[in-house]
């Protein structure tokens, strides 16, 4: 594997919303520029206080942030806002503006661009999330996957390196999640380094090249997504199932009609390549 | 959710308004400058040009069904009628007035210059009432808040409108989702039962905003919010057929004064 740069890291970084429980307990990760991260864990785990740190709303009590090896403190943490984008799980709690096109130039405004900047990043956002006909329309007159829609294009007008996404597709019918992957198609060919939280493990086996999984506020596993969902006592402990493609594998594998050690399918079609070979 | 429709109505019409694209300062200035006419006017005549007027451009340029339009009018219709019938009637132990009827020991009566004194402020209440629902149908009260801004109100007011419009709708749609959750466990069964729906509701509405603040502050924070709410207003600038058409109305009106 290419060992890229690392962009983002966290050294050691706790947090705690009051004293008795610790939301993230000594948590260190590193993301790399052009990642595809899955980021794992039941509910509470601990997911959404890390992405929120990493952007720099919420401070560690503890540790250190470093984005591009420069430690992040009170007074720079502006940098992370500009740098890191999060598209919340709820795009209800993120809408603030009463229509489509303000919404979105939000961001770009508070990164103080001049008028002209700010329409052309709005209106480039608007046309890459198919928003273009909704321009003035007031965000309650919108559809759940419109909504999700345009806080994806807010976060894409603000031009960020690094994009989370807050378990994106719970609130998404089949139509607008294969149109959100093909955002995300677009978004990784455009160079963003990319972060789901997602309890769709079929979803993140598919997308994802590595995967980070949480479980009661630490991190129990970091590795190329191939790695964490072969290992069975990781799954256990998180609260997680296995990939069905990775199922049909194992039992075809078991069935002896594939050989072990052949490259793992990661979705229907490299199953049906694999028994196409046969 | 028939209590809500109302609002809804106004500003999905407004939002879909053959007049959305006209500059909104001008909308607003229009309207204010005709209610100011008409009320210092104080003619039927000019009432009823105004009425007529902004009628005219609700229903055919704004593109509003009339039968809706008519519609919006059944509320200050009642009002007026209301209002209109205090001021030309009265009541006395005694006869007076031009008429009056007697009911046992009271006379209900009225006077010519009563009944004209109604008129004239029930066509001039319409009036306004009309010029009122011109900008009401034409421009979404987003619009009007931006507007608002360009004639130097402070930044705070405009802000906490801009916020306000928009809660009020997060707040009407998290509230319509509990009372059908209640209603489909039988919580408006019976008025004792309604009540206390009504005050379990409205309780965990006061939580429920409680913590959406909480989430939206952090979404604001996340996308580099400073103490400031800044949106980037599209210009829709006003041309000359439109200051053409505001001039040519108010000669009109001037007009009329004079020849009356």
């Amino acid at each position: 594997m290419i060992i890229k740069d690392i962009i983002l890291e966290t050294d050691k970084i706790s947090y705690s919303y009051d004293t008795d429980k610790m939301a993230l307990d000594s948590i260190s990760l590193q993301i790399h520029k052009g990642d595809k991260l899955a980021v794992l864990g039941s509910n509470g785990a601990g997911k959404s206080t890390c992405f929120l740190t990493l952007n720099g709303v919420l401070q560690p009590d503890e540790g250190k942030i470093l984005y591009h090896g420069k430690e992040m403190t009170g007074k720079n943490l502006n940098e992370l806002r500009k740098n890191v984008g999060i598209v919340f799980q709820e795009a209800d709690s993120q809408i603030i503006a009463s229509t489509v096109f303000q919404e979105i130039s939000f961001g770009p405004m508070n990164l103080r661009l001049s008028k002209e900047e700010v329409k052309r990043r709005v209106l480039e956002a608007m046309e890459s999330m198919s928003l273009t006909d909704l321009k003035d329309r007031p965000p309650h007159y919108l559809s759940g996957g419109e909504k999700k829609r345009v806080t994806i294009a807010d976060i894409l007008a603000m031009e960020p390196e690094i994009i989370i996404f807050d378990e994106p597709t719970a609130s998404l019918d089949p139509v607008n999640v294969e149109m959100f992957k093909g955002v995300l198609d677009k978004m990784a060919e455009l160079g963003k380094t990319l972060l789901i939280s997602t309890h769709d493990v079929d979803f993140a086996f598919q997308w994802a090249e590595r995967a980070l999984v949480f479980s009661h506020g630490k991190v129990i596993g970091e590795g190329p997504v191939e790695e964490i969902f072969q290992n069975e006592e990781l799954l256990r402990e998180a609260d997680l199932r296995k990939p069905v493609i990775l199922e049909v594998y194992e039992s075809l594998v078991k069935h002896g009609i594939v050989e072990k050690g052949t490259c793992l399918p990661r979705d229907h079609r490299g199953i049906d390549e694999l028994l196409g070979g046969i | 959710m028939n209590r809500r429709k109302g609002l809804h109505t106004i500003d999905a019409y407004a939002c879909s308004s053959g007049l959305k694209n006209v500059n909104a300062s001008y909308k607003i200035i229009l309207s204010m400058a005709v209610i100011c006419t008409v009320i210092a006017a104080d003619r039927i005549i000019i009432s009823l040009i105004v009425l007529l007027a902004a009628s005219l451009a609700t229903v055919l340029l704004g593109r509003i069904p009339v039968r809706v339009y008519a519609g919006f009018y059944k509320i200050p219709m009642a009002f007026l009628i209301m209002s209109t019938v205090a001021i030309a009637v009265g009541i006395s132990t005694g006869v007076s007035g031009d008429f009056w009827i007697r009911l046992g020991p009271v006379y209900i009566y009225s006077t010519y210059q009563g009944i004209i004194n109604g008129f004239r402020l029930y066509f001039k209440a319409l009036g306004a009432v009309s010029s009122m629902y011109f900008l009401a149908l034409s421009t979404p009260a987003g619009e009007v808040v931006f507007a608002l801004k360009g004639f130097h109100l402070p930044g705070i007011i405009i802000e906490l409108m801009n916020m306000i419009y928009r809660f009020i709708f997060v707040l009407m749609d998290t509230q319509a989702s509990m009372q059908t959750a209640a209603r489909s466990r039988l919580g408006y069964q019976g008025f004792k039962t309604s009540c206390r729906t009504f005050g379990l509701i409205g309780a965990s509405l006061l939580v429920v905003s409680m913590k959406k603040a909480g989430a939206y502050y952090d979404a604001l924070i996340a996308r580099g919010y400073e103490g400031q709410l800044l949106f980037l207003e599209e210009e829709k600038p006003v041309n000359g057929t439109q200051i053409l058409a505001f001039i040519g109305f108010f000669l009109l009106i001037a007009l009329v004064i004079w020849l009356t």
